[in-house]
């Protein structure tokens, strides 16, 4: 099921909202929590039936772990074998079912392996992957939530009531498809409250705003803005004469719809949780008012940044300045030890997380690169004299100005359907085939485009226009940018209710269209 | 704010429930059971109403094509096949293999179906999950569970006109397709646009003929879905007939940029496949007229590149299905295959109609201009 789904909105969602409430009430803690890990399950299932039974296989293989080595003594050399076997099953199933890695080696005339290889991506493996590796992370140090959340585990009845909070945590069908990647220290102590599973209308009313917003933005600037991008981006992939403007329009419509897109998800998801009373961490945060790509990567997919972050770039970094030290090599490549060479591999980690294409190769090394150099840049003598000696207004203009660019190409090159279709756009964009056949009609585009835009620089995100109702988790303290009017304005009332059914009557408008989540594929 | 959640959940559940009761779209057992009017082209609304027609006893000849067949009547079949040919056009603009596929497996459940016209159009060279994102698929796959996204307002309409009688469903306005094909035609009979064709053509020439290295295992769409499609419409004893629509020559150096740089290539061998695969199959037969530079070479027929205009043209087309002439065999497509690979590589841009208003004094040239609006 996807969210914008009449039948996911309608249907399947009361009836979980209204049976994990009566159970609350009725059973208590464990029951409702129970109910929500078999709602994920049932939302999950028309994604695949194998795929669902791969993710309840992750569910029990992690938890699995995660228990024994809980329980085995920290000085156990067994502990150290079961984590690493755990992780490996989460490394290896990634690798085979998202990357195809047998497919890739053996080539698709092999046998067995790849027949099951050749399977569609399971929805969501990544995120439940990552979620259930940093679990994994967690419990292997002792985290003091993981022991709470486990509990003791004596009974099977323990047991099963514990495999059904991890399973609720992990699978927990809001956050199951596109994230956020939650970690248990900011799930558990939410479950552990007094206030958890108690009904209230702020939690209601605050989840529903953010469910309307999050559909509008999806059903209708983002799906509006997809034929064009397919047009201009399919134009691209063969080769063909686009004119400089269309392609332009065609590179910003897609800069525009995966802003929507990802946005009208990350508010449907963050809604949907506050309805069962759980607030997740903020994934998406005015990215493109960023004033820079280390800005930018603080604000889009947070809680991807910060996972790759922890267990990759930290460490990396970490080593690389050591060995520097030990070593007492020269500045420069010490710095590139412990700067550039994990910066790069960070982000080629990040480009290939959404998938084996060279296109998001490209777009690691390129962000990868864009990071190092601002990085640099940021640190140098004449950048801090340069911001100490002019108006903030100006540095930001500048910052932005400056930003703007790089991030355009980059995520046309992402859009891309191979590299050299990304290079041709850009010849295109920079080109001057003015004589070009017309690939659409431009004035519903360039519109909505205009609309698009205004919104994302000029209005409040969904996260400052609810602020007053702390409607999730801070990833990162980060600053609110632009217009100030609309910040914490909105309160439940008639008023807010009436613009709110504005937004739902307008995407049900689309409903017969149903384009999935571009994020649903990473 | 939850009255207002609860107002739109409550109001939206009994639409569904109306609606889903009424059917509309006649997609269940149940319900309304609406019909189309005899002499009705429904052109783009046709997607919603494709179990309507099929289940229709009154129709028993389904044309299904694409923008470019669009213009046919009921009466333009009659003319030539014969009275007993009782026609509905579901051509709809843009279609792609899936929904297709999906139309055609609508046609082989009916009962009513005696005759197929079907186009073979150049998205059968797309893979064979492409759909047009304007198709509804939700009404015509297996999945119960996504009917409820039919529940928009013009189905709601739909259902209240149906629960107030209206069952019987007609164009909205018939004049407005041929005042927009009209234009289409004036706006594209410019020396503007056919300067802008000759210089697309002169820009490819040297890579027109390229080949996409692809063969008959290529095409996925023919070899998945439209052969087994014909296969069963022969089996049911269905009289099909597969009409490759008049490109002009111009089409493949223009659309080049948009469909593939080996478009030509890919269109042939395509269309080779489906020969191979479907020209033996009893009860099919396959057209082309597109070998004839007088037709396809000469930009006057066109109301765009891709889109035949003339009504000459259009009536000579579907008479070709009563004399069997134009068919295309095992035999005979290699003659044909290089008819038009040869006339579109050694193509110059051609339009009669320009040549003709050229040479006209100044002012009979005014009042052709005016007399082809």
């Amino acid at each position: 099921m996807i969210f914008t789904d009449p039948l996911f909105l309608f249907v399947f969602l009361p009836i979980a909202l209204a049976v994990f409430y009566a159970i609350a009430y009725y059973r208590g803690k464990n029951a409702a929590l129970a109910v929500l890990f078999v709602a994920s399950v049932l939302f999950y299932i028309p994604f695949g039936t194998v795929s669902a039974i791969l993710l309840v296989l992750a569910l029990a293989v992690n938890f699995s772990v995660a228990a024994m080595i809980h329980f085995m003594q920290d000085g156990s050399r067994g502990r150290l074998w079961i984590y690493i076997s755990g992780q490996a099953y989460n490394f290896v199933t990634l690798c085979y079912f998202k990357y195809k890695i047998v497919t890739l080696i053996f080539g698709p005339s092999a046998d067995l392996g790849v027949d099951i290889a050749g399977l569609a991506i399971p929805a969501g493996i990544s995120f439940y992957t990552f979620q259930g590796a940093a679990f994994l992370a967690d419990a292997y140090s002792r985290e003091k939530n993981v022991t709470q959340f486990l509990g003791k585990l004596e009974t099977p009845k323990s047991i099963l009531a514990a495999f059904c909070r991890y399973g609720a945590f992990v699978s927990f069908f809001p956050q199951l498809i596109i994230g956020p990647i939650t970690y248990l220290s900011e799930f558990n102590p939410q479950i552990q409250s007094k206030r958890f599973l108690r009904l209230n209308p702020i939690d209601l009313a605050v989840g529903l705003t953010f469910i309307s917003i999050g559909m509008f933005k999806k059903v209708v600037v983002a799906d509006n803005l997809a034929p064009t991008v397919d047009i201009v981006f399919g134009a691209a992939d063969i080769g063909a004469n686009i004119s400089p403007i269309q392609a332009w329009i065609g590179a910003l419509a897609y800069m525009a719809q995966l802003y929507f897109d990802f946005s009208g998800y990350s508010d449907m998801a963050l809604g949907l949780a506050r309805m069962f009373g759980i607030r997740l961490p903020i994934n998406f945060f005015s990215p493109f008012k960023a004033n820079g790509f280390i800005d930018y990567y603080r604000r889009w997919h947070m809680t991807l940044t910060r996972v790759i972050a922890r267990f990759l770039y930290t460490p990396l970094s970490v080593a690389g300045t050591r060995y520097s030290m030990f070593n007492r090599l020269a500045p420069l490549p010490a710095h590139l030890l412990s700067l550039w060479i994990p910066m790069l591999i960070n982000f080629q980690i990040i480009g290939l997380w959404h998938g084996a294409l060279w296109t998001f190769c490209v777009f690691g090394l390129m962000h990868g690169t864009f990071i190092a150099l601002e990085t640099e840049i940021r640190a140098s003598k004449w950048y801090k004299s340069f911001k100490k000696t002019t108006s903030p207004l100006i540095v930001g203009s500048i910052e932005r100005a400056v930003f703007f660019l790089p991030l355009l190409l980059s995520l046309a090159m992402f859009r891309a359907e191979s590299v050299s279709g990304g290079f041709h756009l850009y010849s295109q964009m920079f080109g001057f085939a003015f004589d070009a056949r017309s690939l659409f009609n431009m004035r519903e585009p360039v519109m909505t485009l205009m609309a698009a835009f205004f919104i994302i620089y000029c209005c409040p995100n969904s996260v400052e226009l609810m602020r007053k109702y702390r409607p999730a988790i801070m990833t990162y303290e980060n600053k609110s940018y632009g217009l100030s009017i609309l910040r914490g304005l909105w309160r439940p009332g008639w008023v807010q209710a009436s613009y709110i059914s504005i937004l739902v009557i307008a995407s049900l408008y689309y409903v017969s269209r149903q384009p999935p989540f571009l994020y649903q594929g990473f | 704010m939850l009255m207002a959640a609860g107002l739109i959940t409550t109001i939206y559940l009994a639409l569904a429930a109306v609606v889903i009761a009424v059917d509309p779209y006649n997609v269940y057992r149940w319900g309304a059971h609406p019909r189309v009017e005899a002499d009705v082209t429904l052109r783009d609304l046709v997607i919603d109403w494709i179990d309507v027609a099929a289940k229709d006893p009154a129709f028993n000849t389904f044309l299904i094509g694409s923008s470019v067949t669009q213009m046919y009547t009921p009466e333009n079949t009659q003319e030539f096949l014969g009275p007993d040919e009782h026609m509905i056009n579901l051509s709809y603009g843009g279609p792609r293999p899936r929904d297709r596929d999906l139309v055609l497996n609508q046609l082989i459940e009916s009962d009513t179906v005696d005759h197929v016209i079907l186009t073979f159009d150049w998205t059968y060279i797309r893979d064979p999950d492409v759909t047009n994102i304007y198709f509804p698929t939700f009404l015509y796959d297996d999945d119960i569970a996504n009917d409820l996204r039919m529940v928009n307002f013009p189905t709601i309409r739909t259902a209240f006109d149906i629960i107030a009688g209206k069952d019987l469903y007609t164009h909205p306005d018939p004049a407005s397709y041929q005042r927009y094909v009209d234009q289409m035609y004036e706006r594209f009979q410019s020396p503007e646009e056919m300067a802008k064709i000759d210089s697309t053509v002169e820009r490819y020439r040297s890579q027109i003929g390229r080949s996409s290295g692809k063969d008959c295992d290529s095409f996925h769409a023919i070899n998945d879905q439209l052969v087994p499609d014909l296969k069963a419409l022969s089996d049911k004893g269905v009289k099909v007939d597969v009409m490759i629509p008049i490109f002009s020559y111009a089409f493949y150096y223009v659309r080049r940029d948009d469909i593939s740089p080996t478009v030509l290539d890919e269109m042939m061998i395509a269309r080779r496949c489906l020969v191979d695969a479907a020209s033996d199959l009893p009860n099919v037969s396959i057209y082309a007229f597109d070998d004839d530079p007088a037709v396809a070479g000469d930009l006057a027929n066109f109301r765009e590149i891709g889109h035949v205009y003339d009504p000459g043209v259009l009536r000579k087309f579907i008479s070709a299905i009563s004399t069997g002439s134009h068919r295309l065999t095992r035999d005979n497509f290699p003659s044909y295959e290089r008819a038009v690979r040869s006339e579109v590589e050694n193509y110059h841009t051609t339009n009669t109609y320009l040549d003709m208003v050229r040479a006209l004094p100044e002012t009979e040239h005014a009042s052709s201009t005016s007399r082809t609006s």
